[in-house]
């Protein structure tokens, strides 16, 4: 725990920096105290000499018989017993305690020397310190200061701060990295929004104006009604109407089934189901549509019983509104081929038909709710809302959408691809 | 916005008779946000390609600028921090440490740069990589696949800037591929990542946004695709 602490911290610069100079500092003081002290001591150890030769040569001259005694003594190291017997006999000169006793000037003045140096030194060892910690606080607050320039920017909606910062270890340049991070985050986010706010605004202008359509011609069917036609007209004027007036409703069915399906209101039934029946049961449903274009479905599947984990009315909705779509653009009397190929990871259905296909340019939108609403040029009474809604049931499946167009009146095909459970 | 960029980009292995030129001058661009996706043959330059432009090998000449940041005036102690933090990884080999378990080696990332583990994300990528039972289990108790997925995981761990993959899916059935396919995607819609990957799944290339072809060390379709 106190090393993975430790180890976090050293990462920082700062606190590398902070006790590289601490210990520098320290040795350097303890060196230039050493050789201070040594050099005082060094002059008190002369001084102190000079005195005892001085003794000796006192004693010499008067007493030269006992040159041959003392001269070792001064010489060799001074045994325990030689020192207490010294003591003893000094005694009666009232010399108890050796070093307090002595109130030599020269003393004195070394402690003094000693005193004043080390003040002096301290002095200078603490300022040494405290301009170093100065210097590396600066370091760490020009950081903070550099964090709320960038915030202060981010408050006024100007998101392109630059990590000038260098990669390092070290708490503060991730502090600025993951700050950069968020401000690149936010900045998507409120991209996306307003994205988001551009497609709503879209979607309310394609759906006033799908509504716009039916309602303005059932309206002037009405007027034309309210100005007294024979019987026979008018009927004929409501069944207009009334086409119109299914068409809003039809319109507004979809829309409840997209929002449904897309907030989650609504969810998949999936049960483990014969598709081939899902698709012959979509194929029976159109049956009337097609004879009345004179059409031919041709549906081929590789085995009698494909099980799949679906929602068999939902996905044959999807289906349906495909099939539906290749019907609507198609001419009369062409062929459209339903084809399941069954592998053990994915099936893959497919509807091709013969009709007047997709641009290039069409291809990546066709998808998009209300597409070809919005760039409809005489195509039928298409919404577009239809393909989107199948591609939205598709990928709740888990499964994926694609459509393949060789160009204009050659025919397209759209291929819905389903994967098996794990 | 441009997220990366190339300027006269080469590199050549060997020297003299045995000299291979890997990739010639290469110049592209790529804008953030997007799924650009590298294909060609074994041996193209397309693995030199992806170590360039993440820093993991030194170009011969040229330069690889990633946010203004050009690469080479990194030294490689910074290059090791920056790509630790803006990069994720997903290699072929897994490379996962053998003696931690499938979710230490998840959050290794998030751990050498001292971060805290944003602990509600990590149990989210396990779940949906269907990792949940397998988070205590050493690489070695794993399946290749499970591996692979580990791998993935501990590459978005620490939600980086741009993901480089080296075929990524290229151990994974159809279906899961397809699955960390879309993982890979949200995850870059979510987070403004920006993903960079090889493959040989024509497949897996018509989900990206952009298509760059290599032959011979020359990369050829840089232009946009169109679905």
């Amino acid at each position: 725990m106190c090393t993975v602490l430790i180890h976090s911290l050293v990462r920082n610069r700062e606190i590398r920096l902070l006790s590289v100079s601490i210990v520098t500092i320290t040795v350097f003081f303890a060196f230039i105290v050493s050789i201070y002290t040594s050099s005082v001591i060094r002059g008190v150890h002369s001084e102190w000499e000079a005195r005892n030769v001085a003794i000796l040569g006192v004693v010499f001259e008067q007493h030269p018989e006992l040159e041959e005694t003392l001269m070792p003594l001064y010489t060799k190291n001074i045994s325990v017993e030689e020192m207490q017997d010294g003591r003893e006999s000094v005694k009666k000169y009232g010399l108890t305690d050796p070093i307090s006793h002595i109130n030599k000037p020269f003393l004195e003045e070394a402690m003094l020397k000693i005193n004043i140096g080390l003040a002096i030194l301290i002095c200078f060892f603490l300022t040494i310190i405290l301009s170093v910690s100065i210097g590396i606080f600066h370091r760490v607050y020009s950081q903070i200061r550099a964090l709320s320039y960038k915030v202060e920017k981010i408050m006024r909606g100007d998101y392109n701060i630059s990590n000038m910062i260098k990669e390092e270890e070290g708490d503060f340049p991730l502090l600025h990295f993951q700050f950069h991070q968020m401000s690149q985050r936010l900045k998507n986010t409120i991209d996306l929004l307003g994205q988001e706010k551009i497609l709503l605004k879209n979607l309310i202008q394609d759906i006033s104006h799908q509504l716009k359509t039916p309602l303005s011609s059932s309206m002037m069917f009405h007027d034309l009604i309210i100005n007294e036609l024979s019987s026979l007209e008018e009927t004929d004027f409501l069944i207009k109407s009334r086409t119109q007036l299914e068409r809003i409703h039809w319109l507004i069915q979809e829309l409840l089934k997209f929002s449904k399906l897309e907030s989650g209101l609504v969810q998949l039934e999936k049960r483990v189901l014969n598709i081939n029946r899902t698709i012959l049961e979509v194929i029976s449903s159109l049956d009337y549509k097609i004879q009345a274009k004179g059409m031919k479905i041709h549906y081929e599947s590789r085995a009698e019983e494909v099980w799949i984990n679906h929602d068999e009315r939902w996905l044959g909705e999807a289906i349906k509104n495909i099939v539906n779509n290749a019907i609507d653009y198609s001419p009369s009397h062409s062929d459209i081929y339903i084809n399941l190929v069954c592998t053990s990871y994915y099936l893959s259905i497919s509807i091709k038909d013969q009709g007047m296909g997709i641009t290039k340019e069409e291809l990546p939108n066709i998808f998009d709710r209300f597409y070809q609403a919005r760039n409809n040029k005489a195509r039928g009474d298409g919404t577009g809302i239809g393909l989107s809604l199948s591609k939205l049931i598709v990928s709740m499946h888990g499964g994926r959408m694609e459509v393949e167009s060789v160009g204009l009146n050659k025919g397209s095909t759209f291929t819905i691809t389903l994967f098996h459970d794990r | 916005m441009e997220i990366l960029r190339t300027v006269n980009l080469t590199k050549t292995y060997g020297k003299g008779i045995t000299e291979v030129e890997a990739l010639k001058e290469t110049n592209i661009s790529i804008q953030k946000g997007m799924f650009v996706a590298i294909v060609g043959a074994s041996g193209s330059g397309k693995s030199t390609l992806l170590h360039l432009l993440g820093g993991l090998e030194n170009p011969s000449s040229g330069e690889v600028i990633i946010e203004g940041q050009s690469l080479s005036q990194l030294s490689e102690h910074h290059l090791s921090i920056y790509r630790r933090r803006k990069f994720g990884f997903i290699f072929q080999q897994f490379n996962l440490i053998p003696v931690l378990t499938a979710e230490e080696n998840i959050v290794l990332p998030i751990l050498l740069d001292n971060k805290v583990v944003d602990k509600e994300y990590i149990n989210e990528l396990i779940q949906f990589l269907g990792l949940s039972d397998r988070r205590h289990h050493l690489p070695n108790a794993l399946s290749g696949g499970q591996q692979q997925r580990v791998a993935i995981a501990r590459a978005l761990a620490n939600k980086p800037s741009i993901i480089f993959a080296d075929e990524p899916t290229g151990n994974l059935d159809s279906k899961v591929s397809l699955e960390v396919l879309d993982l890979l995607r949200q995850s870059i819609k979510k987070f403004n990542q920006t993903l960079i990957m090889i493959t040989h799944d024509v497949e897996v290339s018509k989900f990206a946004d952009r298509i760059i072809t290599i032959q011979d060390g020359l990369a050829l379709q840089v232009g946009e695709v169109q679905q």
